[in-house]
């Protein structure tokens, strides 16, 4: 017997796209194993709060690691700080819990959706350990390179600033085209959609089941 | 090489889940061990059954009866529900896998939540883990977890879901080598849990060839 | 055991049939004879003042170590053993810092005298290495700046006990300045603010009461106040050279144009968040004009 590997794609693809004083963030909801889909409906996104969502696709056992040592250490900062922790300081907590398990990495790929200090739209990116960066617009995962070519096209040189709906509309699209083309997305969607001074509304959508 | 149990097969029904699963254990593909029960009913409420190696189980059977010690010694009359069971044995397995020694089993957990609703879980030796309405492991995986997609639905009843199970598995003895024929059903429900004997599953090998030439 | 009632105080792990940690209050009683140190906080600022004990005409004067740094946003002033303070602003710095390390924020300054009041606790007989074995013999004030708060003023002691104030004052002169500080700010800072403004001349005749300009407290003001107490809590002549003045306070907009200037790409660079504020120390000169201006002025 070979020597054991700890880590198993469990595959899924997510994006987030920001606005001005907007960001939307989705997932798919398909939890595979090589070929064979083990669940139709396992969630990729998580909500810290009303301004803070993140979106996980690779292994999912360390994605709900990941989470627990999060919502642990929030809640640690929330006591010990008397305040709820804002979006700049959760993007530099996730990259430094990340990066904390440098030499036995969480398989995961995260992306940070939430609203900035000046009630802007803003999205992170994130690799395995943690090398991060603020980008308006970002997909991760399984369908990353399919998706990412349409948000590139979509948005790139976008003459006018984007509205919600469009945001929303191109979000949603983008899954169903990955799922078109790539086999470990699939089932259902779901999005957060979040605005400054606002409840993130949570969403769901179908996508293709094969 | 060691020992290894084979699929399992789970699906919950208008008022509860059932699982079958085979009662033999190989060692690599000799038959070792038949009669043997791989559905574990645990606590009053829980059944946890087990695809993959038979001593990595027992380990952490014996793992979770200190737990279950812990509830009896406290005598508050608060007992750990299967999703509780399903969350901790979740914790149990990852903690092995990032140890680098994984316990390699994958678990079928089947009881109630908290509200008192049925629960069926899944976990793997990584760590992954869902709750599911219907779940299969080991070749019945891929030969039936499509049958019962097609036919599942949440209305389904105890004789229907009955069914379903005996033509999953009769699908499986034919087409799965390793599977046995005597099978194994459990259901838990409101009531609590109930494990059959052992029964032969009905197959035709009338058609075979070897038949001729004896 | 204990063979008569004073041997209580011996151990810092022992009350006392009172229901008293005597140590502890000891370590108080060591503050009483340290310097006389005084902070107040105001809608625009804090301000720490503190005495500087001079043994020798040959000391150097210059050396200003009794209000130090702990963060950008953060400074304390002391009164006690001055070694201890130093152990306990060095474990507050590393706080400081492990939260811009996790967080990339500044730290809230009740959460750092949070955590440094768990450092002064942290006293025994057995334990961990590098446990002190006795209480520490210090109390800090603590000022510094909150982005949801503004600025605060904390007060701790050795019993690891620490509270918000507005104005203190800790050291042998501790409680008369603390008297002539309520004096003259009662009404005007903290509670009850304008409520109860009343003039009473009696407080006056003691010649405990700086009179505070009306209107908002400002820092300039509460700066002034600290360097009046001082100067009639001293049991030396107040002089530029014995006694130590920070300030903490909004940068101007001149400063805030001083922050680097990324060389690639022309962008101002904040290097570190919440250098909002800035910690300005007053030097020799600047402490002889409030001195000059008490003897004149008012």
């Amino acid at each position: 017997m070979g020597e054991f590997s700890p880590y198993v794609d469990n595959g899924g693809t997510t994006l987030a796209i920001a606005g001005p004083d907007f960001v939307v963030i989705a997932g798919d909801t398909r939890l595979s194993t090589g070929y064979s889909i083990l669940s139709r409906d396992v969630s990729k996104l998580f909500k810290y709060s009303d301004s803070i969502v993140m979106a996980s696709s690779g292994m999912q056992a360390d994605i709900a690691e990941l989470r627990k040592q999060l919502l642990f250490t929030i809640e640690e900062y929330r006591v010990d700080n008397e305040r709820d922790i804002e979006l700049d300081a959760f993007y530099r907590l996730l990259a430094t819990v990340l990066y904390g398990k440098r030499f036995f990495p969480y398989y995961s790929f995260n992306i940070l959706a939430g609203i900035s200090k000046e009630g802007k739209g803003v999205v992170y990116s994130y690799d395995a350990i943690g090398s991060a960066d603020a980008r308006t617009y970002g997909a991760a995962g399984s369908g990353q390179e399919l998706v990412i070519s349409i948000l590139d096209a979509a948005l790139k040189r976008k003459p006018d600033p984007l509205s919600i709906d469009e945001a929303i509309e191109l979000g949603k699209s983008a899954l169903k085209q990955a799922t078109e083309r790539e086999i470990h997305t699939g089932d259902s969607g779901e999005m957060y959609i979040i605005r400054a001074g606002r409840p993130a509304e949570y969403i769901t959508f179908k996508l293709r089941k094969d | 090489m060691t020992l290894s149990g084979g699929s399992i097969i789970a699906i919950k029904y208008k008022g509860g889940v059932m699982m079958t699963a085979d009662t033999l254990l190989s060692f690599g593909r000799m038959a070792r061990y038949r009669g043997f029960s791989r559905i574990r009913s645990f606590g009053d409420n829980t059944l946890i059954s087990f695809t993959g190696d038979h001593a990595d189980f027992t380990t952490l059977m014996e793992e979770m009866e200190k737990e279950i010690e812990h509830d009896v010694q406290q005598d508050d009359g608060v007992v750990l529900n299967a999703s509780e069971i399903h969350t901790l044995l979740t914790r149990i397995l990852y903690h092995h896998r990032s140890d680098m020694k994984p316990k390699w089993t994958y678990l079928i957990v089947a009881g109630s939540d908290k509200d008192g609703k049925s629960f069926l879980g899944y976990i793997d030796l990584y760590g992954t883990h869902f709750e599911c309405d219907y779940t299969a492991t080991g070749y019945a995986e891929d030969l039936a977890l499509p049958m019962i997609r097609r036919e599942w639905n949440p209305e389904i009843t105890e004789d229907q879901a009955a069914a379903l199970l005996q033509k999953c598995v009769k699908v499986c003895v034919a087409r799965d080598c390793k599977q046995s024929s005597d099978i194994q059903f459990a259901k838990v429900s409101e009531t609590g849990t109930s494990l059959s004997r052992p029964v032969k599953i009905d197959c035709d090998w009338s058609v075979a060839s070897y038949k001729e030439i004896e | 055991m204990f063979l008569s009632r004073s041997d209580y105080d011996r151990g810092v792990n022992t009350f006392s049939p009172e229901g008293r940690i005597l140590q502890v209050e000891y370590a108080i009683e060591a503050i009483k004879i340290g310097a006389t140190a005084i902070g107040i906080q105001v809608e625009d600022g804090v301000v720490l003042a503190v005495e500087k004990r001079i043994s020798s005409k040959l000391e150097e004067t210059k050396i200003d170590d009794k209000i130090v740094e702990i963060d950008y946003h953060l400074f304390c002033t002391f009164s006690g053993l001055s070694a201890d303070a130093r152990t306990l602003v060095d474990h507050g710095r590393v706080a400081a810092q492990d939260h811009r390390f996790l967080y990339d924020e500044p730290v809230p300054p009740r959460s750092l005298t949070q955590s440094i009041s768990d450092q002064a606790l942290l006293f025994g007989e057995e334990g961990a290495k590098r446990r002190l074995a006795r209480p520490y013999g210090v109390a800090l004030l603590i000022g510094g700046y909150d982005d949801k708060k503004g600025f605060v003023l904390f007060h701790n002691d050795p019993s690891g006990t620490f509270c918000q104030t507005c104005a203190r004052a800790i050291g042998r002169g501790g409680d008369t300045a603390q008297q002539m500080l309520t004096d003259s700010l009662k009404g005007r800072l903290g509670r009850g603010v304008a409520t109860d403004e009343e003039d009473s001349e009696d407080d006056d005749l003691r010649g405990t009461r700086f009179r505070v300009p009306p209107g908002p407290v400002t820092l300039e003001t509460a700066t002034k106040l600290t360097v009046y107490v001082l100067k009639r809590v001293m049991e030396e002549k107040i002089s530029k050279d014995n006694i130590s003045l920070c300030i903490l306070r909004k940068k101007t907009a001149d400063e805030h144009k001083d922050a680097k200037v990324c060389e690639s790409t022309g962008e101002r660079v904040t290097f570190m968040k919440s250098d909002s504020v800035i910690i300005e120390r007053f030097d020799a000169e600047k402490i002889q004009a409030i001195i000059d201006s008490l003897e004149h002025g008012e």
